[in-house]
């Protein structure tokens, strides 16, 4: 006999699926509800980040008004922060479709409850990242030349180019992002549809395009998920590949690496699991959904991060290694500045809250601990933004000519205030997403309700 | 299942069942009968019922996702070669089109036009966007409720109204 058979209820407990639901309109119920009367915390919170996104737009204009000398982008270090935000952001976008997609192939019953919300978070953020190029440019008036169409003289942008790839890449990840949580939230949209009436039933009818939910409906629909799931399984690791390829196809110190790849995508992932923890902690608690997020869910995160973590060591030892046994000059000084030089303490940082912060997640009592696992998301995405700045920053404040050292010393208020906006504007449209759309998914949250606990 | 052209002019048994277990017994018990089940009605997906009726796993929008796919690879390769093309920037007497590179844009567009299409497939088949739901459409049936939906002509549908409630039907309907 197996744990399973000998245990049904201790495992349902320990797969960490939905508890205390005892009927299908129980679903409808929880979930529902939260869209009604999110409370006055709530809102106060959307205050806020509306605030942090009216920081973010002002000084965004200003730098328009007056240049892009506004930040203190200067050479040799022309990407810093924005571009640190455009790949920490990329990087955030990755772990919705991992969950959702790949936990979706493996049939992991612990995606059911985390799914939808991370999904959401994937979107907010690659809309976010799209918006660093944009920022960075400066005269964002004419953005549409990156656009593939060819020029008057009918030159067209060069798609042997990284940055041309990871503009395809980006925007190929947006659209089927959107299009994988859209069409996923189909059904529970036509079940709002269902339970409101007036307005708000027309809007979410609309919305729902006419979903009935026979069989032919579910069989359809089932091969497009299906579908959807195994085709942005390898977009997601595609996607932070080609980001690291802007850095690996240039000839820099530290950049030109073939590691850089599967680096990146662990790296995503690692920071996508953290910002997954730091936004479903706080969500359990407004909302009460500690029967559907339970901690075994979060728990399984946290056993994620622990292996993306050490992947991310690894990486990181990996590097240094080469840069000594590769023989290559340029590379090992690079590798020892990032360890002594200027961002030194960003790069120690770095270390401690990537590797050795989620090494306390291998305890029991730390995975089961809200505040904890709360507490080492916020230091795991910390660390990786200052990951992203040591990489970006730090090999082009030393390339191979002394003649052309320089560092990008800090911020500057325009930076910092883009930065604020680009937080704010993520937590104010996951708020917004709270408020008017279902953050589990209510048609499989009803489909793993054992039928055993079906009452009536 | 029957053409809609033939399902407008007939009427329909809709039965209503509260849980699984009891929907897929009638499913069952009607097919055992060669009672035609036009639709089956769930607030969720369920094996069980696909099962029951015998459906494949699949449905044939897998054919949009394949075609989606190939039309991604062929936009792909096409437009990385042909925009190399207009520029002739020969250096080294290297050939203009490089292969190494359209690799990325293929794969890109591949997956682009194979998501495409698999949803322009579903909503396809589905006939979706629809702005009426069908007559048998019941509100409930997205929440707790199962349905099970049989054309019938004037000489069977008393009898399959009598079939649904031996077969543990909570509520049935005649709808013309």
């Amino acid at each position: 006999m197996t744990f399973v058979e000998s245990n049904p209820r201790t495992y349902l407990m320990e797969s960490g699926q939905p508890q205390g639901l005892t009927s299908y309109a129980d679903a409808d119920m929880q979930i529902i509800r939260t869209m009604w009367h999110p409370g006055t915390f709530y809102w106060f919170c959307v205050a806020m980040t509306g605030l942090g996104v009216a920081v973010g737009a002002i000084a965004w204009g200003y730098q328009i008004a007056t240049g892009i000398g506004a930040a203190n982008v200067m050479h040799p270090v022309m990407w810093a922060s924005y571009l640190t935000n455009f790949v920490f952001w990329v990087g955030i976008a990755h772990s919705g479709t991992l969950i959702s997609a790949i936990l979706f192939l493996f049939r992991a019953s612990w995606r059911t409850s985390v799914s939808r919300a991370s999904e959401a978070m994937t979107i907010f953020a690659v809309m976010i990242a799209g918006l660093f190029p944009l920022i960075h440019l400066g005269r964002v008036w004419i953005v549409y030349w990156i656009l593939p169409y060819p020029n008057q003289r009918n030159l067209w942008p060069n798609f042997q180019s990284p940055l041309v790839f990871d503009v395809i890449a980006i925007s190929t990840y947006l659209t089927v992002s959107f299009l994988f949580w859209y069409t996923g939230m189909i059904p529970d949209l036509a079940t709002i549809r269902d339970r409101t009436t007036g307005m708000k039933s027309r809007i979410y009818g609309f919305l729902a395009l006419g979903w009935e939910g026979s069989n032919d409906y579910w069989r359809h629909y089932g091969t497009a998920y299906l579908f959807f799931a195994a085709l942005a399984t390898p977009l997601v690791i595609s996607v932070h590949s080609v980001v690291s390829w802007d850095f690996a196809l240039g000839i820099s110190p530290g950049w030109h690496s073939t590691i850089f790849a599967p680096y990146f995508v662990a790296g995503a992932i690692h920071s996508g699991l953290a910002m997954v923890l730091v936004l479903l902690i706080p969500l359990r608690k407004i909302y009460k959904f500690e029967n559907l997020l339970t901690i075994n869910v979060l728990e399984q995160i946290a056993r994620t991060i622990i292996l993306t973590g050490l992947i991310v060591g690894y990486s990181y030892a990996v590097e240094h290694f080469m840069s000594v046994y590769s023989g290559n000059e340029p590379e090992r000084f690079q590798y020892e500045w990032r360890m002594t030089g200027y961002y030194s303490w960003l790069y120690w940082i770095m270390v401690v809250c990537n590797v050795f912060v989620p090494i306390a997640l291998f305890f029991k009592k730390v995975r089961t601990n809200l505040k904890a696992l709360f507490s080492i998301g916020i230091l795991v995405l910390i660390g990786m933004w200052f990951e992203r700045l040591v990489i970006i920053a730090g090999s082009q404040a030393r390339e191979y000519d002394p003649y052309s050292w320089g560092v990008y010393k800090y911020p500057s208020i325009v930076e910092w205030g883009i930065l604020i906006g680009s937080f704010s504007l993520f937590f104010f449209l996951f708020l917004l997403f709270a408020k008017f759309l279902p953050t589990i998914s209510i048609t499989e949250l009803k489909e793993a309700i054992p039928p055993e606990e079906i009452k009536g | 299942m029957r053409g809609a052209a033939f399902m407008a002019n007939q009427t329909a048994v809709v039965g209503t069942f509260g849980n699984m277990e009891e929907v897929v017994k009638a499913i069952r018990r009607l097919k055992a009968e060669n009672i035609p089940i036009d639709s089956v009605y769930s607030p969720f997906r369920s094996s069980e019922i696909r099962e029951a009726l015998g459906e494949p796993s699949l449905g044939p929008g897998r054919f949009f996702t394949l075609f989606g796919a190939i039309a991604g690879i062929a936009t792909g390769i096409f437009l990385a070669a042909y925009t190399a093309a207009q520029w002739r920037f020969i250096v080294g007497g290297k050939y203009p089109i490089p292969y190494v590179p359209t690799v990325i844009p293929a794969f890109e567009f591949l997956i682009l036009l194979a998501v495409f299409f698999s949803l322009g497939g579903m909503l396809w088949m589905n006939k979706m966007p629809k702005r009426q739901l069908s007559k048998h459409y019941d509100k409930r049936f997205s929440q707790d409720l199962f349905g099970i939906v049989v054309y019938c002509s004037a000489s069977d549908c008393d009898s399959i109204y009598a079939r649904m409630e031996q077969f543990g039907a909570r509520e049935v309907r005649r709808i013309e």
